[in-house]
């Protein structure tokens, strides 16, 4: 069995026991059901001041938008967080990173394995929050059957792109105090205004746009709302693209950013060692 | 590596887990990683704790837990951080053990310990090497460390509680002294490496002149300790 391979699934396995054991197992399950159905009604909360302030009859495809967009975020907000974060536990609550990281491992395919049960989080949430709007909400979903490798491959890639930028941020916290955690809360934050996860880019400014489809999520959502609820007709500035070109734009900027959060975790790792701060732990 | 005085290990986890986990990253496989870890546990008397989660374990179970994570791996070299530092007397004297049987029983395995406690380095290591800010002032055995001073004659003294001490560093034919204090018995214990014995009633008559009382006095065979105050001038901070 390779290293990596084993690397990847220890890894994957304690994550997943630092997600889901800190219960009984079926508290877990319905922890894992209410979670996301709760924010399911956060985002009907959200709909209702949106109607009462802009448009009382309603708009049945903007919130199927809406909806559709804040469904997958979950994966930005858990998958980001919790790619972040393992170098920030592993170092100042457990203090384990100097037994990890000495291991003849590698430390990435660590943080990769960590993040896979992040992200079955996830996908379980996802799912939950999908199925809760079609049935009670009014979401139009339909995924064809014909559709479903494309929406496979732009999952993946999606994904792959939130463990990269995940990396990326974990690079930067090799140098970093603890409580820069906020950086992980607040990086999703500019996804959600700038990636058309709430609104179409059409509303931002000129430049607001730029920077949304300088964004790898922003393709994603795109091509995941055309491929999964078809029937929303909401303007947004990518419309004159086919899907196969929304997906190879999400192909050519993951490879991109894949590229950079090792480059980037690099770099911080090597001036980690370099001033010794690897297992470093901080207070404020 | 194994260091003392730490927290480490993931608190949802539970002891066997926990070692489990770490023996997959060095490649030990499973089934014989488990049977390791049943050992090591007995050995080191944690079977009782094996699923026991880690948050819930004592400073000495959970030092216990690590050392074992050391081991399970079967290194050839095996670096460990003041390894007793915080424990109890059994906690400390079960891990000594281990560590000098092991080390000694089989051939090829190398501890690099690191400790303040001179008798804990005596006891377990065949080398020592005495270093001060970073310096390695000397490196040899337990025993020919001890033989460098013996030619020097040590001294301890029980004295009330003493402030001057400068006229002692001064003092002909004191090579070397350090001293602790007892606030709580307004005593101070006085160490002094000298050259022969002839200092010893100057070193009374100082005591005496400030209008201390001398409680005991000691001559005694070197020890590392001494070893080490007759090297770096002081003794631990």
């Amino acid at each position: 069995m390779s290293t990596y391979w084993r690397t990847f699934k220890t890894a994957a396995w304690l994550g997943w026991e630092m997600d889901s054991n800190w219960t009984e197992p079926w508290l877990f399950v319905l922890y894992s059901v209410i979670k996301p159905v709760a924010g399911a009604f956060i985002l009907v909360l959200m709909y209702i001041v949106f109607v009462a302030i802009g448009r009382p009859q309603g708009d049945t495809d903007a919130f199927s938008y809406m909806y559709v967009g804040n469904s997958f975020f979950i994966f930005v907000a858990t998958v980001l967080f919790g790619t972040f974060q393992v170098i920030q536990s592993d170092r100042e609550w457990y203090q384990t990173i100097r037994y990890i990281y000495i291991s003849p491992i590698s430390y990435y395919v660590y943080i990769l394995g960590r993040a896979a049960s992040k992200i079955a989080v996830a996908v379980f949430a996802v799912a939950i929050t999908l199925l809760f709007g079609a049935m009670f909400l009014g979401v139009r979903l339909h995924l064809a059957l014909a559709d479903v490798p494309m929406f496979l491959v732009s999952t993946v890639l999606g994904l792959a792109v939130l463990l990269a930028i995940g990396i990326c941020l974990g690079g930067i916290s090799f140098l970093t105090a603890k409580h820069t955690h906020g950086l992980a809360e607040g990086i999703p934050g500019l996804f959600y205004v700038f990636c058309g996860v709430l609104f179409p880019l059409s509303i931002l400014p000129t430049w607001g746009q730029a920077i949304g489809r300088a964004i790898p999520l922003t393709y994603w959502f795109e091509i995941t709302r055309r491929l999964i609820a078809p029937t929303i007709t909401v303007n947004t500035t990518l419309a004159g693209f086919d899907p196969l070109t929304i997906l190879l734009f999400l192909i050519v900027s993951s490879v991109g950013f894949f590229a950079l959060s090792v480059l980037i975790y690099k770099v911080g790792e090597y001036f980690a060692r370099k001033a010794g701060k690897i297992d470093m732990t901080t207070s404020y | 590596m194994v260091s003392g005085g730490e927290t480490s290990g993931y608190g949802l986890l539970t002891a066997r887990e926990n070692i489990w986990m770490f023996s997959q990253f060095y490649g030990v496989p499973s089934k014989v990683s488990k049977g390791r870890i049943d050992e090591l546990m007995h050995i080191f008397g944690l079977w009782d704790k094996r699923n026991a989660k880690v948050r819930m374990l004592s400073t000495g179970q959970r030092q216990k837990m690590n050392m074992i994570r050391g081991f399970v791996t079967d290194p050839d070299i095996l670096f460990l951080d003041e390894p007793t530092l915080g424990l109890d007397v059994n906690a400390a004297r079960v891990i000594r053990e281990y560590v000098t049987n092991w080390v000694r029983g089989q051939k090829g395995k190398t501890v690099l310990l690191t400790t303040h406690y001179m008798a804990e380095a005596d006891q377990m290591c065949d080398r020592i090497a005495i270093i001060d800010k970073g310096k390695i002032l000397a490196c040899d055995t337990p025993e020919n460390l001890k033989r460098m001073i013996r030619t020097e004659t040590t001294f301890r003294l029980e004295v009330d509680a003493i402030r001057d001490l400068t006229t002692f560093s001064t003092m002909q034919g004191v090579k070397n002294f350090s001293h602790k204090d007892d606030i709580a018995k307004n005593r101070s214990f006085l160490t002094f490496i000298l050259e022969d014995e002839g200092p010893v009633a100057e070193i009374l008559s100082t005591i005496t002149l400030q209008g201390k009382k001398v409680h005991s006095l000691q001559k005694s065979e070197p020890t590392l300790e001494d070893v080490f105050i007759s090297m770096v001038g002081r003794g631990f901070e």
